[in-house]
């Protein structure tokens, strides 16, 4: 039987290094990804997931329960993205999406029912989503990933951010309404280019 | 309901009660503007789910758990060997004792021995330890004694020493170092603690002996053994090799 992360928290304070290391494979994925998403870029991310589980683990006795493992991850590696941004005095990058030519695209195209047409397509989303996002404020860009991408509850997100939970709700209304508005222009944007390039050929 | 968009948040991510969900649901049927912004939020989360991350592979470099030392030689002897060791010194001590007893006892034939002095030599009792063990014996088993106990010490102490050198240990750090300095901690606790049970190994035995050497005093004394036959036996046996 697996055992949850309150075990191995347990067991990892007592000096099991064995089920921290566990448990840093269980969570290394997603913490990477809430860097990655905050911050733009890889090399930086990679720095602060290492840096968020050292962390972790010299906080391990002082990590009393009081919420679940996973969201103390979070905050953690949020402070460390926040004081990154701060060092570094810049906004997030929006990386461009790799294989932007016809090599790279047929080199990453592994999905044989995805034609290249849709995976052009899907990479242009995520970089269109990525800019947008990274245009929201810093509140609502963290409560929405916390929710779309990592499935916090809105209490969850409240107890992560300390902040009060009709503010999660807030913030996850307004960032969701400034990306709609956002998406769906580009989106019609696309469509009048294409009927364009349509008319014309 | 239109005034308060921000409480369409928990019905479209499916977390308000079950309440608040029936009023919701019962705006939409006659509120179109909420019911396009529901639907356009919705399709923005279709939206987001584009957005990828970057396969990448693991940045964390396992901690290892520190290897323990190998225990000291006296730790691998088996239980069971111990034991029969220490049965084996105790028939060994008590047939010593009671022969010396056998041969010290009082007997009519007493005075002859002492008058017939080289009579005695072939029943000489030499394996009886305490009646010939002295000072200087005494000094030579605790010479032997701190011999095999003390070069092992030494060798873990430099070994140790040595360890500390090598991995350059920074007290504050964490992971591999912090672990590093636990091992080194708990092998210089173990050093003193085996140090210690050594010291108390040597006084015990000491003791033992001291303890032995009274008790032959009082047998003597009990059995009224005459003074020059002990100045005899002292005398006989204390050229002889086999008084270690």
């Amino acid at each position: 039987m697996q055992r949850t992360d309150e075990d191995l928290v347990a067991l990892a304070t007592a000096g099991d290094l064995e089920a921290f290391n566990q448990l840093v494979a269980r969570w290394e994925r997603p913490i990477y990804a809430l860097a990655y998403r905050t911050l733009g870029r890889e090399e930086d991310a990679r720095d602060v997931v290492q840096d968020a589980f050292l962390r972790a683990y010299r906080g391990l006795k002082g990590f009393k329960g009081q919420a679940k493992f996973s969201s103390w991850l979070y905050r953690i590696t949020l402070n460390l993205c926040r004081d990154w941004i701060r060092r570094e005095r810049r906004a997030p990058i929006v990386q461009t999406p790799e294989g932007t030519d016809a090599v790279d695209l047929v080199d990453s195209h592994s999905d044989p029912d995805e034609s290249v047409e849709e995976l052009v397509a899907r990479r242009e989303m995520s970089a269109a989503v990525a800019r947008a996002m990274a245009e929201l404020p810093e509140e609502q860009r963290t409560a929405i990933m916390l929710k779309e991408y990592h499935g916090l509850t809105f209490q969850e997100i409240a107890d992560t951010l300390d902040c009060p939970l009709s503010t999660v709700k807030t913030r996850l209304y307004q960032g969701l309404s400034v990306l709609r508005r956002r998406l769906e222009r580009r989106q019609a944007e696309e469509a009048s280019l294409r009927r364009a390039t349509w008319e014309s050929s | 309901m239109c005034d308060e968009r921000d409480r369409l948040i928990g019905y479209v991510y499916g977390e308000c009660d079950s309440e608040e969900q029936a009023l919701i649901d019962r705006h939409l049927e006659d509120c179109h503007v909420c019911r396009d912004e529901i639907r356009g939020l919705r399709r923005t989360r279709e939206d987001l789910l584009a957005w990828d991350v970057p396969e990448h592979r693991s940045v964390w470099t396992p901690f290892v758990p520190a290897v323990a030392p190998p225990p000291p030689w006296y730790r691998q002897v088996p239980a069971w060997a111990m034991a029969a060791a220490a049965s084996v010194m105790f028939v060994a001590g008590a047939a010593g004792g009671a022969a010396t007893h056998a041969f010290l006892a009082p007997d009519p034939g007493g005075a002859s021995l002492i008058a017939t002095g080289a009579t005695t030599q072939p029943a000489r009792p030499t394996s009886a330890v305490p009646v010939s063990l002295s000072d200087a014996d005494l000094a030579r088993i605790v010479a032997a004694v701190r011999a095999q106990v003390e070069p092992d010490f030494d060798t873990r102490l430099a070994a140790v020493s040595a360890q500390a050198a090598e991995r350059r240990v920074v007290p504050a750090a964490v992971g591999p170092g912090a672990d590093a300095v636990r091992d080194l901690r708990e092998a210089v606790a173990s050093l003193r603690a085996d140090s210690n049970r050594h010291a108390d190994w040597i006084l015990s035995l000491t003791s033992e002996v001291g303890d032995v050497r009274k008790s032959t005093a009082r047998e003597f004394e009990r059995i009224g053994y005459d003074q020059s036959m002990r100045a005899l036996l002292t005398s006989s046996t204390a050229g002889s090799p086999g008084g270690r």
